[in-house]
């Protein structure tokens, strides 16, 4: 017995000491979960992950979140709060704009964010074990062209901020200003690798130098690359401190070669304006690009809805929307939600200011009807009763009208509507959306004349879903026709722009039954920065780019003064977009690194 | 005749108040251990005496827990002695659990330490032990986190002192660590104590940084086997919780946001405010109050039997419980099963081993969609039933819209939120005692969680109200903890001197695995989230792995010089996974000491006095308290793809790695006095604490220029000082009626004394609330100081301070000017506006007894915190959806001070300072439990067999009353959340013994 006692004490004091020392060595970290850059990012195949992780802030800006929306349409000539309503009235009409604005944080995080996931690619990409030198440099062409439209988002909404071109690895808490010059330094000098670097155009496979051959539709191509540089040296072009006649040169000359090559880039202009927005033009496809003008987008699939960068995919399909489905009151005689319309409940967003409406000379110019909608079809059968026509303004011998389903239910004009109350169904002319000043009228900005571009009837899943699945377009061709034309303005070669821009305006102009195209021409003389503006507006209106458009030719005030009576707000700081709080109440230097004026 | 006595020695112990028999005493002979027995379940013994020694020259020694030990010469007579106990005061000689298994009376405790008894831990009809015994411990701040089945507490002890990492004391069941107390059975616990100072959790190191729990579990005892059954059913239901609001009010504050733009100005223009459908129901007068509607009188049971029993060597003790309850709304509802064995066996004179099992399997569903706060703010309007009684899902008819908050009140089918989980728990060890005072103990537990959460949403679900898409999820998680314990202890007694040196090591990990999948568009709801490849759309996968170790050895001294100067001291060393390479170990050492001033000679004389103590300790406790692989920089994959084709996307996590992270360190230092008199009638004890903190951990946020979202980083430091008192006095204690009290106070003062830029640190994704401010609690909220709303009378000055450059107007908050630029600027008006930590906190018990009766009334008091409350964010100044009826808008007719002037189209969030309306002073005080009980007398329970008989009503959350109106009909204990209020409820109890 004591001989089995002591052995088991001591096999028992040796299990347990020899055992615990052996573990201590087991204090390092083992994570099976989340790889270290270092073991992805250092072959050819693992690379192309941190590329396209580069361009998972482009669907943020572009339709998934309403921030960069936000940021480049509203506060402008063209569009109002709709209804007067106070959502983000800091962007729409620069009322309680403080550094708290959450479109701008939200908007400075997601490019931010994206601007160190290019520099980490950037930086490690001769660690990444590419052995043919020209795949290595498409893939750092895409980064630089991504880089470079983050930070030309940067530099034209925020200014001279923070410009960083290294992966950041420890948690850095001062930063000081860079100048625009600098910004624009970087800007161009990557856009001119990625117009040097990047493939003529996209395709399913075949694509020399690329392992796998593919070059997916919505990757950054030459083209796209051009159009953005063109955008840069235009946008640069106005700066003081810049040179603006090689600005324009340079400009015009990136965009012309789009305009000489359409068939290199695979980009060519529809027929029809209206072509360009039906949506099934929109609806991504693997293996064709969808959209003939289209040159570089967002892309949304509706069939593999797992790799859209979250369950929202593009929401713009309700920011235009008026409120046609009685959400608010009074409803609609004959009118419900549907898909076709849009689901009006719930993000309603913006409306046309009037002279947005007034651009269109809507007679000669394909352009109105193809953007924006007039009529409303009933879609729910209804007979006009006695109290419906009291409230609506009717003749009592509409009552027992019966409205089947396809007639007109709803009318919203840009023009005064004579002859109402005989009329069996609703109506709201101009008169009654807009008061004689042009500001929104009290009793009838709830419905208005909408935009149609973004209008989703594909592939949405409900009436009241918010995603959408279409792309959205973020360069287009025609839009180099406008820049080559403002360019040939600042150049002044004003002939060659009334060239360009009556190539779109051939295009735009009603050919049936009466052709119009002869009364849609302009004249040299025509040609001033206003009516480039004006024209931009016709053709580009709510594609993401207004606000950009206008500050870039300084017009912000002016215009907005002439055709927004509803901003009252305006002065000149607001040129510049606050840093966001955050940023400034994160850095310990956050004073001497300084808000922008006014804020 | 007499041969056959003088090799035994007969008698009955009895308790001297009652006469009743005691089973279970523990009787001895004096300086002859090998001699013991007990007493069987009549009070009997029969001992057998050393040989040679004569009977008359030994000395008895009776002792069992609760009753004064007592010593007795046999005498003349030795087969037929009866003795009478006497039922200790307020015993010092109780033991107190001091962690690793170890224990030490009562008398030489050195720390703050506050323990909880059994009878305590049952009085409320909870599941959760430590909702149990809410506001009952000093200096632990316990709240309920919400009404939900299976909702987490919060609990504090002395103050928060970490960011990053949660508060929660560590907690160690039965000597391991990893399992969870809210799992446990109320009634198999013996004992609660929770080390407060960092001389008591020293001996735990980095991981009693917040305090330590040690819950004991119930063990076998020797003697006859006991049953006993506990037992309770009540309801359920019957919330505080404000009503919304309905009729005039409602049409009211609609006309008032309309007329504010001009569109309204007689009930003539309704049509222009009230869509059609809306109109009609209004005519038709059909206001509904959905608060009430969802609500449903619940019912809650638990039911719990247990056997303790077993000989000399062989100890057991078996209970098996369910607690069921069916929730106060609808689909709420939970179901746990328990299972505890505990084993203890005597192997032989030198070596013991116990075994602890147990099983908890629990089934909840959970509503997702929570119908508290849809009910509160959905138009009050339509019908919610049809004709047939079938919910409307559009209960306006014609404005296919809003939906019922009832929605999903349908059925399993429409929305199914259930969790499972299974807790499985093995403990084990060895105690072997080679030689007189030294004792090895090996011990090894494994905690393993399986849980599942599983989700369908139907296209009609609430849930689905933006999509329109079925959607069901799935997640698995499995946990596994391991702990592996080693500990030496070394007993000497050198006349005087008393020793107890002790080293130890611990080893602990913890494994987490988790799978997820979800998809949407299923076809067939029946299949509800069992059949995840019938979701065609929208299918995701994730999974993970977490894995952290950590590795420590520890040594302490106990010493006490005739039981009057007691000194401990503790040493150990930590090593932790989750911190840098280089920062991983550190060692914290501790002491204490204490003066027993009641045993002096100089206090003989003092009769008032029966006990007082002083004590002091002084320590560094650490905080490794970051998520794992928080040093670390990684990558993380996210959705991507160009159009229908998938792009695999690897992107920055969005924590990025600090290299230099080291332990938060905290030192304490503790006094305390612990005091008796009148023989204890009244006892209490006084602790004074200052706690430093220094490297506060905190998941910083970064300049979002960085392009990554936080990193760790030791920012700062913090203190935390407080007195904490614990009361027990016994005001009337005669032989039919005693009224007892008990009174537990804490009072923490916590601020951040510095940070390492020198300003405070504003946090970028949540400034209002996950700031640190200098001077301040860590859990501050950070706003604009709300003055009050601008009045008619007041417009020129309104116009004066600008929001942006946006003028005030009457009907704007007023807010304060801190700068006094006259403009209103989040970076320079906002400032610190009150904390979540309440400034003090009481808990009151009053227990009566009267004969067979009792009654026990519980009050608790939580003063001096702010709540954010969620409430006063639904207040719509549109008037389109609703609100609490009781609150107050200002309209140029109707000055308030508490809501702003309602304003068609117009959202809370773009009222300039609008987040500040929510962040309300959250005092109250409650009528927390009230029990009557009557216990049937000793003799009518002789004749059915039973040793113990209580019925008992309780009834819980009785009432709360807060302190500022703007939260009236709230309990704030909810602490600001809308949803899941806590319910009430009235449940009647047997507690029964055999």
């Amino acid at each position: 017995m004591p001989t089995q006692k002591k052995q088991l004490i001591i096999f028992t004091f040796f299990l347990g000491f020899t055992g615990l020392l052996s573990c201590n060595k087991n204090l390092n970290e083992v994570d099976p979960t989340n790889p270290a850059p270092e073991t992805v990012w250092t072959t050819p195949g693992g690379f192309v992950t941190a590329v396209n992780g580069a361009y998972t802030s482009i669907p943020f800006l572009y339709g998934n979140d309403e921030n960069g929306l936000f940021l480049s349409e509203p506060g402008t000539d063209l569009w109002y709060n709709y209804d007067k309503v106070s959502y983000d009235i800091d962007l729409t009409q620069y009322q309680n704009f403080t550094s708290a604005s959450n479109p701008c944080k939200g908007v400075w995080t997601t490019l931010y964010k994206a601007i160190n996931q290019c520099n980490a690619g950037i930086g490690r990409i001769n660690g990444a074990g590419f052995t043919d030198p020209i795949e290595k440099n498409m893939r750092l062409a895409e980064l630089k062209f991504l880089r470079g439209f983050y930070y030309w988002w940067v530099v034209e909404s925020f200014g001279g901020v923070v410009l960083d071109t290294v992966e950041t690895t420890s948690a850095q808490l001062t930063a000081t200003r860079s100048s625009v010059q600098d910004f624009y330094n970087v800007i161009i000098s990557d856009l001119q690798f990625a117009v040097a670097n990047l493939p003529a155009q996209s395709a399913a496979s075949g694509v020399a130098h690329v392992s796998g051959g593919a070059w997916e539709y919505g990757r950054a191509t030459k083209p796209a690359a051009e159009a953005l540089l063109a955008r840069a040296y235009l946008s640069r072009a106005y700066y003081s401190f810049a040179n603006a006649q090689s600005d324009f040169q340079a400009a015009h000359d990136l965009a012309m070669d789009i305009i000489n090559n359409q068939s290199a880039y695979n980009v060519s202009l529809y027929p029809n304006y209206a072509d360009m927005w039906n949506p099934s033009n929109r609806l991504g496809n693997s293996n064709q690009k969808m959209n003939k003008e289209a040159i570089f987008w967002a892309t949304y699939s509706e069939t593999n809805t797992a790799i859209n960068i979250n369950g929202n995919g593009d929401r713009t399909n309700l920011w235009f929307l008026t409120n046609y489905s009685g959400f608010n009151p009074p409803s609609i005689p004959g009118l419900s939600l549907s898909i076709q319309y849009g689901n009006d409940q719930k993000n309603r967003r913006f409306m046309p200011t009037r002279a947005l409406l007034n651009f269109y000379q809507d007679s000669i110019d394909s352009r109105y009807s193809a953007s924006f909608q007039e009529i409303w079809l009933c879609n729910k059968a209804y007979t006009w009763t006695s109290a419906d026509v009291k409230t609506w303004g009717k003749d009592p011998s509409l009552v027992g009208h019966a409205m089947k389903i396809g007639d007109t239910a709803m009318w919203i004009s840009k023009h005064v509507i004579s002859n109402k109350s005989f009329r069996p169904y609703a109506i709201f002319g101009v008169d009654s959306t807009y008061n004689a000043n042009g500001t929104i009228s009290n009793t009838g900005g709830d419905h208005y004349v909408v935009l149609t571009k973004y209008l989703d009837p594909l592939t949405k899943s409900g009436t009241t879903s918010y995603p959408g699945y279409l792309d959205v377009i973020i360069f287009r061709l025609s839009e180099e026709y406008l820049v080559a034309a403002e360019a040939d303005l600042g150049l002044n070669n004003t002939a060659e722009a009334a060239s360009l821009i009556n190539v779109l305006r051939t295009r735009a102009a009603i050919k049936t039954p009466v052709d119009h195209t002869a009364a849609m021409q302009v004249t040299q003389s025509q040609v001033t920065l206003d009516f480039i503006l004006d024209e931009r507006a016709r053709e580009l209106c709510g594609e993401y780019m207004r606000w950009f458009d206008l500050k870039r030719t300084q017009k912000l005030q002016s215009r907005i003064a002439a055709y927004n009576p509803d901003i009252t707000n305006f002065n000149p700081n607001y040129y510049l977009r606050p840093v966001p709080l955050v940023e400034i109440q994160g850095l310990t230097n956050g004073a001497q690194f300084g808000q922008n004026p006014g804020y | 005749m007499a041969m056959a006595q003088q090799g035994t020695i007969t008698g009955t112990v009895v308790d001297e108040g009652t006469g009743q028999s005691i089973p279970g005493v523990t009787v001895a002979v004096k300086g002859y251990p090998a001699s013991t027995t007990v007493t069987d379940s009549a009070g009997v013994f029969h001992l057998r005496p050393p040989a040679n020694l004569a009977v008359t020259r030994l000395v008895l020694q009776f002792s069992y827990i609760g009753y004064e030990s007592t010593e007795l010469r046999p005498g003349a007579n030795p087969n037929s002695i009866r003795i009478s106990m006497k039922k200790s005061d307020k015993s010092m000689d109780e033991v107190v659990v001091i962690g690793y298994g170890q224990t030490v009376k009562k008398r030489d405790l050195t720390g703050a330490i506050s323990v909880v008894k059994a009878a305590d831990i049952v009085r409320s009809p909870t599941n959760d032990p430590i909702q149990a015994i809410e506001g009952m411990v000093p200096g632990a701040d316990i709240t309920s986190t919400s009404g939900k089945e299976n909702a987490a507490d919060s609990i504090h002890i002395r103050g928060t002192r970490s960011v990053s990492s949660s508060s929660l004391p560590l907690y160690i069941i039965d000597g391991i660590q990893g399992g969870s107390i809210s799992q446990l059975n109320p009634n198999d616990i013996e004992s609660i104590e929770f080390l407060k100072d960092a001389s008591s959790t020293a001996i735990y190191g980095s991981q009693g940084a917040n305090g330590v729990v040690i819950v004991t579990t119930k063990h076998g005892t020797s003697g006859k086997a006991r049953i006993s059954y506990n037992g309770y059913m009540g309801t359920n239901g019957f919330v505080q919780y404000p009503h919304p609001r309905s009729g005039q009010s409602y049409v009211d504050l609609r006309r008032a946001a309309y007329q504010a733009t001009g569109v309204w100005n007689s009930p003539a223009d309704d049509s222009k405010i009230f869509n059609g459908p809306e109109l009609a129901a209004i005519q038709a007068n059909q206001w509904v109050n959905w608060v009430n509607l969802v609500e449903q009188a619940g019912l809650r049971e638990s039911h719990s039997v247990s056997v303790a029993g077993g000989s000399d060597k062989s100890k057991a003790y078996l209970s098996a419980g369910f607690y069921g309850d069916n929730g106060m709304i609808k689909f709420n509802n939970l179901k746990q099963y328990n299972i505890l064995l505990n084993l203890d066996q005597t192997l032989g004179s030198w070596i013991k081993t116990g075994v602890q099992a147990a099983l908890v399997y629990s089934n909840s569903n959970t509503r997702s969609a929570d119908p508290y706060s849809l009910a509160e703010t959905a138009i009050p309007l339509g019908k919610p039933y049809d004709s047939l009684g079938n919910i409307n899902v559009y209960p306006i008819a014609g404005a296919p819209v809003t939906m019922s908050p009832l929605s999903d009140n349908r059925g399993p089918l429409i929305a199914t939120n259930n969790s499972t989980g299974t807790a499985t728990t093995i403990n084990a060890h060895l105690d072997i005692n080679p030689l007189k005072g030294l004792s090895y103990v090996t011990r090894f537990g494994a905690n393993f969680f399986n849980s599942r959460s599983g989700q369908y949403f139907d296209s009609s679900s609430l849930e689905e109200i933006n999509n329109k898409y079925s959607y069901a999820a799935a997640t698995t998680n499995t946990t596994r903890n391991y702990e592996w314990d080693n500990i030496v202890t070394y007993t000497r007694d050198f006349g005087d001197h008393s020793f107890m040196l002790t080293g130890l090591t611990t080893y602990t990990q913890s494994q987490k695995e988790s799978y997820s999948a979800s998809g949407t568009g299923l076809i067939y709801s029946s299949q509800l989230f069992y059949n995840l490849a019938g979701a065609p759309n929208n299918r995701f996968i994730s999974s993970g792995y977490i894995q952290t170790n950590n590795m420590s050895y520890a040594g302490r001294l106990h010493y006490s010089y005739k039981g009057k100067y007691i000194v401990d001291v503790t040493d150990r060393y930590d090593g932790a996974s989750m911190l840098s390479v280089g920062h991983k170990n550190y060692n914290f050492p501790s002491a204490a000491a204490a003066w027993r001033i009641s045993d002096e000679k100089f206090m003989e004389d003092v009769d008032v006095v029966t006990n007082l103590k002083l004590r002091f300790s002084y320590g560094l406790t650490g905080n490794s308290g970051i998520s794992a692989y928080g040093t670390q920089s990684y990558l993380t994959v996210t959705p991507m793809g160009f159009e229908n084709t998938t792009a695999p996307a690897y992107i920055f996590n969005t924590v990025i790695g600090n290299k230099d992270l080291g332990w938060e360190l905290s030192k304490t230092a503790n006094l305390g006095i612990d005091l008796g008199l009148y023989k204890n009638r009244i006892d209490m004890s006084v602790d004074l604490y200052n706690t430093n903190t220094d490297h506060i951990l905190l998941l910083r946020s970064l300049p979002p220029s960085l392009g990554v979202v936080s990193t760790y980083q030791n920012v700062g430091s913090s203190q935390n000082r407080g007195v904490e008192v614990g009361l027990n006095t016994r005001n009337i204690d005669g032989h039919n009626f005693k009224w007892l009290t008990t009174i537990s106070f804490g009072a923490n003062g916590e601020r951040i004394t510095k940070l390492i830029s020198g300003t405070n640190i504003i946090d970028g994704s949540n400034p209002e609330m996950a700031s640190l401010l200098l001077g301040h609690p860590i859990h501050s909220f950070y706003n604009y100081i709300k003055q009050g709303i601008w009045q008619n009378g007041d417009s020129a000055k309104a116009a004066g301070l600008v929001f942006g450059t946006t003028p005030f107007t009457p009907g704007m908050i007023k807010l304060k000017d801190l700068n006094g630029d006259g403009k209103i600027s989040p970076d320079s008006d906002r400032t610190y506006i009150g904390s979540q930590v309440p400034k003090w906190t009481l808990g009151f018990q009053n227990t009566f007894i009267y004969k067979q009766f009792d009654l026990t009334v519980y009050a608790i008091i939580r003063w001096g915190q702010m709540i954010q409350d969620a409430q006063a964010g639904s207040y719509n100044p549109a008037g389109t959806t609703n609100a609490p009826g009781y609150f107050n808008y200002w309209t140029p007719t109707h000055p308030s001070n508490d809501y702003p002037a309602p304003k068609a189209n117009e959202s809370i969030s773009s009222i300039p300072g609008y987040t500040t309306l929510q962040y309300v002073d959250g005092s109250y005080w409650k009528l927390k439990t009230a029990t009557l009980g009557y216990s049937f007398p000793p003799s009518l329970l002789k004749k059915a067999f039973m040793t113990n008989f209580r019925a008992f009503v309780t009834v819980n959350n009785i009432f709360v009353q807060a302190k500022s109106h703007l939260i009236k009909d709230y309990d704030p204990e909810r602490g600001g959340a809308g949803d899941s209020p806590l319910s009430r409820q009235i449940v009647g109890g047997l507690t029964i013994g055999f």
